[in-house]
C-alpha cells in the first residue's frame, strides 16, 4: 500500500512538475521592435527579439516605444509611460482558436487583432482601469490616463475599406453598461 | 480523360508547392523581427495574400526601427488610405509632415497619394459601366450525346444507334462562341449599388448540324451589405435563337445572401425560380410541349484554409415542373469544390453529384421504367488575368484589362434509361478583353 501511494505522489509531482515547466517555459510573443528603455516586471531590460511569457509586464519608460507581436499574430504598440500585463494567452496553432486577456494598466496601447480574435472575437479581452473592452476585425487604441479615466478609439478598418477587411468593431462596457463603436475615428471613454 | 485531369492536378499543385516554397512564415518573423529586408518582403506578401494587417503591423515596426526611411512609411500610407479611416490617415500624415527628416519629395509623393484617394471616394459615387468582349473555344468529344452503349431504348427495346439518321450523329466536334456583355451599375449608397447587365453571345458549331445559336440576355440585380449579410435579389431574361431547333425563352428571378461567419467562414445560400417557354409555330408544332418551370435552391459553406485556399460544400435540391410529366422531376445534389489563388491566376476543382428522380414513365421510351439518372461532373480550371501567365504581355496591357480561363470538364450521367447514360468530355479556352466604360458619365 505504502509503495502504492508513493507511486502515486511521485506521479503526481512529475505531471505537476512538467506542467508547471511547460507552462513558464513557453514563450507568447516577442518585441518586435524596442525604442527606448521597456522593461518587464522584474525590472529587465526587453530589446528587439526579446520573448514574452505568460504573465509578463510590459512597461515602457518616458520617450520609449514597443512593439509586441504575438503567437497568434495580434500585434500591440506601447506608447510612452505605458504599462501592460498579460493576463492569460492560450493559443491552439492548428486550430487557431485560444483566448487572450490583457490589462492595460496605463498608457497608451494599440492593438491589431490576430487569429484568437478572428476565430472568436469574444475571446479577446482588454481590461482597463474602470472597464472591459470587446474587439472584432479590428484595429483600436486604448489609453489609460489614470485609474479615473480610460478612453478607446477605434482605428479601423471602416466600412467602405477597398482592402476586404471585416469593418472594425469595439464593445466598451463599464459593467453595467455597454457601448458599440463601429466607426473609425470614434471614440468612447470611462470614468469614475 | 481522368487521368490526364490528375496528372494536370498533380502538376500544377506541384508547380504551386514550389512557387511558395519560398514564402515568409511569421515564425521566421518572431525570431527576426527586425531584419529589413526579410520584413519588407513578409510585408508585400501578406499584402498580396489580403493579410492587411499583418503588412500594416510590420512596416510600423519598420517606420519605428528605420524612422528615416520614407519609403516604408509611403508604403504604409499607401495601404492605410485604403483602410476608410481617416483617424489613422490624418495621424499618419501628421506625424510624416512634422517629421523634420520628411524630404520636399516625399511631402509632394504623400499630397499625392491622398488627392488619387480622394479621386477614388468621388468615383465610387458615379454610375460606372464596363464591357466585356469575350471569345471563347470548345472542344467536346461526343455533342451528339452518344450512349455508352451506342445503343438507345425506344418502347421497351433496345435498338443500336446506327439506325438513327447518320447525319444528326457527330462525336467529336468545336463550338466558337463570340460574345459582348455590357454590365451598367450605380453606387446608390455606401453599402447598396444597382447592377445591369445586357449581353450577346453567338454560337457556332463546327460539323454538327443543328445546335449553332445566338442568345440574347439581360439581367438586373440589387446589391446590400447589412452587417455581415451580403444580399443580391436579380431578375434575368434570356432568348436563344437556334438554327434548325426550337427557340425558347427564359426568365428567372433569385435571391442569393451571403453571411460571412468570420473571416475563415462564410455561408451562401439561394432561392430562385425560372421559366422557359417555348416558341410554337408551323416548324415546331409542338414545341409548347417542353415548356418547364424550376425552383432552385442551394446552401454552400466555404471554408478559407488561408486567404489563398478555399474549400466549398454545396448542398443542391431543385424541382422541375414540365407539361410533359415525364420531364417532371427532383434534383438532389452535393458539390465540393477546391479553390487555390497561385501566382499565375486561380485554380479551381470542382466536382458535383447530382441524382434527378423522374415522375412519371415516357411511355414511348419505356413503358415501365421510370427515368433515375446519376452525374458525376469534374471539372477543373484556371483563370486570372493574362498577364499573370504572360508576363511580357504587360508591355501592351498596363492595365490587366485581358482575362484568360482554361478549363476541361467531364461530365458522367448514369441512368437506367439507356438513351441518357452518356459520357462527355469538354475542353474550353477563352479570353475576354474589359473596355472601361465609366468615364461616358
Amino acid at each position: 500500500m505504502n509503495y502504492f501511494k508513493k507511486f502515486i505522489f511521485l506521479f503526481i509531482f512529475l505531471i505537476g512538475a512538467n506542467a508547471s515547466n511547460a507552462s513558464t517555459s513557453k514563450f507568447i510573443g516577442v518585441i518586435g521592435a524596442a525604442i527606448g528603455n521597456i522593461k518587464n516586471q522584474n525590472n529587465e531590460k526587453l530589446i528587439n527579439g526579446s520573448k514574452i511569457f505568460h504573465g509578463d509586464t510590459i512597461i515602457s519608460e518616458t520617450k520609449s516605444n514597443a512593439q509586441i507581436l504575438f503567437l497568434d499574430q495580434t500585434v500591440l504598440t506601447l506608447g510612452e509611460d505605458s504599462e501592460l500585463t498579460i493576463d492569460e494567452f492560450i493559443y491552439d496553432p492548428s486550430s487557431h482558436e485560444g483566448s487572450f486577456v490583457s490589462n492595460v494598466k496605463s498608457g497608451t496601447v494599440k492593438f491589431i487583432t490576430g487569429q484568437i480574435s478572428n476565430n472568436n472575437p469574444d475571446n479577446l479581452e482588454v481590461k482597463i482601469p474602470l472597464g472591459t473592452l470587446g474587439a472584432r476585425g479590428t484595429e483600436f487604441v486604448v489609453l489609460s490616463e489614470s485609474n479615473n479615466k480610460s478612453t478607446v478609439v477605434l482605428l479601423g478598418p471602416g466600412p467602405e475599406n477597398s482592402l476586404g477587411m471585416i469593418p472594425g468593431n469595439l464593445i466598451l462596457s463599464d459593467g453595467i453598461t455597454s457601448i458599440d463603436i463601429t466607426k473609425p475615428g470614434y471614440e468612447a471613454m470611462v470614468t469614475n | 480523360m481522368i487521368k490526364t485531369l490528375y496528372k494536370i492536378i498533380l502538376i500544377i499543385i506541384f508547380i504551386s508547392t514550389n512557387a511558395f516554397g519560398a514564402e515568409i512564415t511569421y515564425n521566421e518573423i518572431l525570431d527576426n523581427p527586425t531584419d529589413l529586408e526579410l520584413n519588407l518582403n513578409y510585408a508585400k506578401q501578406q499584402e498580396s495574400s489580403g493579410n492587411l494587417k499583418l503588412t500594416i503591423a510590420t512596416l510600423e515596426r519598420l517606420s519605428m526601427l528605420y524612422p528615416s526611411n520614407a519609403d516604408i512609411k509611403l508604403y504604409l500610407l499607401s495601404i492605410i488610405i485604403k483602410m476608410d479611416s481617416s483617424v489613422k490617415v490624418d495621424l499618419m500624415v501628421r506625424t510624416m509632415m512634422n517629421d523634420s527628416n520628411t524630404s520636399v519629395e516625399t511631402r509632394k509623393l504623400i499630397a499625392e497619394l491622398l488627392s488619387q484617394s480622394g479621386d477614388k471616394k468621388k468615383e465610387s459615387s458615379k454610375w460606372f459601366a464596363y464591357l466585356d468582349l469575350k471569345y471563347s473555344q470548345t472542344e467536346e468529344d461526343n455533342i451528339s450525346g452518344v450512349t455508352k452503349t451506342k445503343q438507345l431504348m425506344q418502347e421497351g427495346n433496345k435498338i443500336p444507334y446506327t439506325t438513327v439518321d447518320s447525319r444528326l450523329v457527330v462525336e467529336y466536334d468545336k463550338i466558337y462562341t463570340r460574345g459582348s456583355t455590357l454590365t451598367v451599375g450605380k453606387n446608390i449608397d455606401k453599402s447598396s449599388s444597382l447592377f445591369f447587365n445586357l449581353g450577346v453571345d453567338v454560337n457556332t458549331i463546327n460539323k454538327k448540324i443543328k445546335g449553332d445559336n445566338d442568345v440574347v440576355s439581360s439581367s438586373m440585380s440589387y446589391f446590400k451589405v447589412m452587417n455581415n449579410h451580403y444580399i443580391s435579389p436579380y431578375v434575368y431574361w434570356s432568348k436563344p435563337n437556334y438554327r434548325k431547333q426550337a427557340d425558347y425563352d427564359t426568365m428567372g428571378l433569385g435571391i442569393n445572401n451571403t453571411f460571412i461567419i468570420n473571416e475563415k467562414n462564410n455561408l451562401n445560400y439561394s432561392l430562385s425560380y425560372s421559366d422557359t417557354s417555348y416558341v410554337q409555330n408551323a416548324a415546331f408544332d409542338t414545341a409548347a410541349e417542353n415548356d418547364s418551370g424550376t425552383y432552385s435552391s442551394f446552401v454552400r459553406y466555404n471554408h478559407n484554409f488561408t486567404k489563398k485556399i478555399q474549400l466549398g460544400t454545396k448542398l443542391i435540391l431543385n424541382r422541375t415542373e414540365s407539361i410533359k410529366e415525364f420531364d417532371s422531376y427532383d434534383t438532389r445534389g452535393i458539390s465540393l469544390s477546391y479553390s487555390h489563388i497561385l501566382p499565375f491566376g486561380r485554380l479551381k476543382l470542382k466536382s458535383t453529384f447530382l441524382k434527378n428522380d423522374y415522375d412519371e414513365v415516357e411511355s414511348f421510351i419505356s413503358p415501365t421504367i421510370i427515368r433515375k439518372d446519376e452525374s458525376l461532373v469534374t471539372a477543373i480550371s484556371l483563370d486570372g488575368q493574362l498577364t499573370q501567365i504572360l508576363t511580357f504581355f504587360k508591355r501592351f496591357d498596363k492595365k490587366n484589362t485581358i482575362f484568360y480561363s482554361l478549363s476541361m470538364k467531364q461530365s458522367d450521367v448514369s441512368s437506367n434509361i439507356l438513351n441518357h447514360d452518356i459520357e462527355r468530355n469538354f475542353k474550353t479556352i477563352s479570353l475576354t478583353k474589359r473596355i472601361n466604360l465609366s468615364e461616358l458619365f
